[in-house]
């Protein structure tokens, strides 16, 4: 990373930006700070139909926790994190290192790549349901090439619809990894690669040891955005599975969604978003922490 | 002179806003037999000299976000189509719903059945206006396939049921159209439940919480029931809409599905006709039928309260019932409807109204809640079956949730 050492400037000197920034910082401040404060607190109260203001404790959590369908959706969270997640930059940086290699028809393949990107959760969940349906789509396809034995029936089995639905994301979603990670590659300096051909150093090595650490921040990046998409995936859950079979496809945003409106229950709806939210500060404070304590490392050797 | 014709143009204008009322009803009702029923409900209303602005969203579940988001923000809509019974519960409890105890005269009280009455009153009293009923006890079968396999009418116990599945199977036809889709699977259980319990007992269970009834054999009878369907499914039913699963044995290729009334739009929409190409049969076992309510309820708003109420005497109008369930493939809340052009499954049902063997569907029974847990373990037990005596343990959790 290239850092220049640097001085932060006085915000009472910069008074004039702050000051036109101000009107913004206060519906920032209402719209989410402040909405998200008022989840928290309905997740203590008796909320059902409509928002009321007799607090009921914890019991909203303990109900959660209890709650076969929450639980599932949570580690069915967990299961898109490691497979969605890792499976669109694994991909995603595949994808870009080789059309680092300057190959012919770069223009065309990365727009076809990016191309499901452009369409929505729906359609892709949609598309991948018929796709994965053992009557219509590819099972019956190849058993109708000949190979009679051939089962992809993951849709209809509680056990692997889970990873049928990070399939279809990450299909989704590996062409955008993929632009990130090209536009972080082509930041990289072209001595780099040289030093590394004089040295003689092979390729796999070069990419292992020098170009994925100076990716580190396009990474970070497209993770980030990645774990946030799966935070709020409900679209393409509902599209493709609508939780099913049973439950073993629920998110936790779709349980939020139903018990908000349909189970008219608010109060364990956001209980339910108040946990979403604390895994989400737990897993990105501590990473906003460490990255704050290199730089200023960085910039105090720079210094 | 034109100054003085503007001026009466504009007097007519107001006047006629004035005369006609408008009211705002958010439903659900857009495909085509409900479009169709909804037309008359809309010009028996303007009759009345009140106008129907319409907002509908596809999908009740969507209808309900989109009238809770309003009536949250303040700013409800005049109307709100609900399945009747504890939907709206909650809001009643609130004071936002407005009771509507005049609209009911003595001869419309006296034409509901008892369990109608229960599912459309709220502490004593009236908060929905209930236009017509669905019965959700059938099972519909293709009678060529029927023939094919030997059986010239349908087995009335459950024995004899699966006897003919076996054959059904034996002879290389698919036994059962089904939809896994979530209400579908959960409605296909409950419809099991009333046919081992009866209605009595299945209400009861329902609106008591009631775990002896659980645990009675009544009940696992109708688990083990359900268990024994999933050898008579197709594959790849778990994405296939309940219509679709219809279309099977539209096309004869699927011996019977077990569905609600509503599935005989689909049957008349393809040319089919009653007793000739297909025939409707009550569940196996005991034969009470299992209903749902559609109905409107109406939130408080000031200076409303006239146009509502207008809307709920049309929704009860014994003529509006009839033209209205003819078009949607439902039959009427009130007993004293003329059922002569109806078919034989709406006659059939209409008399088990009026004997009040009728059983509540659980969105009658119990809360939201209650409702959505239930569903959550009835599909969950049946995408991946495990042990019955600890689902029906799980099944009084939910009861009680």
């Amino acid at each position: 990373m290239t850092q220049t050492p640097r001085t932060r400037p006085s915000r009472f000197r910069n008074w004039p930006a702050f000051l036109s920034l101000s009107p913004i910082w206060v519906i920032a401040l209402c719209l989410f700070v402040g909405t998200a404060f008022y989840s928290f607190y309905l997740s203590f109260t008796a909320s059902r139909t409509m928002p009321t203001t007799e607090l009921v404790g914890l019991q909203h959590y303990v109900k959660l926790f209890e709650t076969r369908r929450w639980n599932i959706a949570l580690i069915n969270m967990g299961v898109l994190c490691v497979t969605y997640v890792v499976g669109c930059l694994v991909l995603g940086f595949l994808l870009a290192a080789a059309l680092d290699r300057k190959v012919r028809f770069e223009n065309t393949l990365r727009t076809v790549f990016l191309y499901p990107q452009a369409v929505s959760f729906v359609v892709t969940g949609l598309v991948w349901q018929w796709l994965m349906n053992p009557t219509l789509g590819i099972q019956s396809t190849v058993q109708g090439w000949g190979w009679h034995s051939f089962r992809f029936d993951w849709v209809e089995n509680p056990d692997m619809a889970i990873y049928a639905v990070a399939l279809a994301g990450l299909w989704q979603g590996a062409g955008l990894t993929m632009v990130l990670l090209l536009a972080g590659l082509r930041g990289i300096d072209g001595s780099l690669w040289q030093a590394a051909r004089v040295e003689g150093i092979p390729l796999w090595r070069t990419y292992v040891s020098i170009i994925i650490p100076e990716l580190r921040p396009a990474i970070a990046t497209a993770a980030t955005l990645l774990f946030m998409g799966i935070i709020r995936t409900y679209d393409l859950v509902v599209a493709m599975t609508n939780g099913g079979p049973g439950s073993s496809t629920e998110l936790p945003a779709k349980f939020i969604m139903d018990n908000l409106f349909a189970r008219q229950n608010i109060g364990l709806a956001t209980a339910g978003a108040s946990v979403l939210l604390v895994t989400v500060l737990a897993v990105v404070v501590p990473v906003y922490y460490i990255r704050t304590f290199q730089q200023k490392k960085a910039t105090r050797k720079g210094a | 002179m034109k100054y003085k014709q503007m001026i009466a143009v504009a007097a007519i204008l107001a006047g006629g806003a004035a005369m006609a009322e408008d009211i705002e009803v958010s439903n659900s009702w857009v495909s085509g037999g409900e479009a169709a029923g909804k037309q008359v409900v809309i010009e028996a209303l303007a009759k009345r000299g009140y106008t129907w602005v319409d907002a509908s969203v596809a999908g009740y579940d969507n209808d309900d976000a989109a009238f809770m988001s309003r009536l949250q923000a303040g700013n409800p809509p005049g109307a709100k189509f609900y399945i009747a019974g504890k939907n709206a519960a909650g809001l009643v409890k609130q004071g936002l719903m407005l009771p509507i105890d005049d609209v009911f005269s003595d001869d419309i009280k006296a034409a509901l059945p008892q369990m109608i009455t229960d599912s459309i009153t709220i502490d004593g009293h009236y908060y929905y206006a209930p236009i017509s009923a669905h019965g959700e006890s059938w099972f519909f079968y293709s009678i060529p396939l029927m023939q094919k396999i030997g059986y010239s009418e349908m087995p009335t116990d459950w024995d004899g049921f699966f006897a003919m599945l076996d054959k059904a199977k034996a002879a290389g036809i698919l036994p059962l159209a089904f939809s896994g889709q979530r209400w579908q699977t959960n409605k296909v259980f409950n419809q099991i439940l009333v046919s081992t319990m009866g209605a009595e007992k299945y209400n009861q269970m329902l609106r008591d919480s009631d775990e002896d009834l659980v645990n009675a054999p009544e009940f696992l009878k109708a688990v083990e029931i359900f268990d024994r369907l999933h050898d008579y499914v197709g594959q790849g039913i778990s994405a296939i809409n309940w219509n679709d699963a219809t279309g099977q044995v539209i096309r004869d290729e699927a011996l019977l599905q077990f569905q609600g009334d509503w599935a005989k739009g689909e049957f008349v929409a393809a040319g089919e006709v009653v007793g000739k190409d297909y025939g409707c049969a009550l569940t196996p076992g005991i034969d009470d039928m299992l209903i749902v309510v559609d109905s409107y309820a109406f939130p408080k708003i000031a200076g409303k309260d006239a146009a509502q109420k207008a809307l709920a005497q049309t929704l009860l109008d014994p003529e509006v019932q009839r033209q209205f369930t003819l078009r949607k493939g439902s039959f009427p809340v009130r007993t004293d409807v003329d059922m002569s052009t109806y078919d034989m499954c709406a006659q059939k049902a209409v008399g088990k109204m009026k004997a009040n063997a009728i059983a509540a569907d659980m969105a009658i029974a119990s809360d939201p809640v209650v409702q959505g847990q239930l569903a959550d373990l009835i599909n969950e037990f049946w995408a991946a079956p495990y042990d019955h005596d600890r689902f029906r343990a799980d099944f009084i959790d939910a009861l009680s949730y």
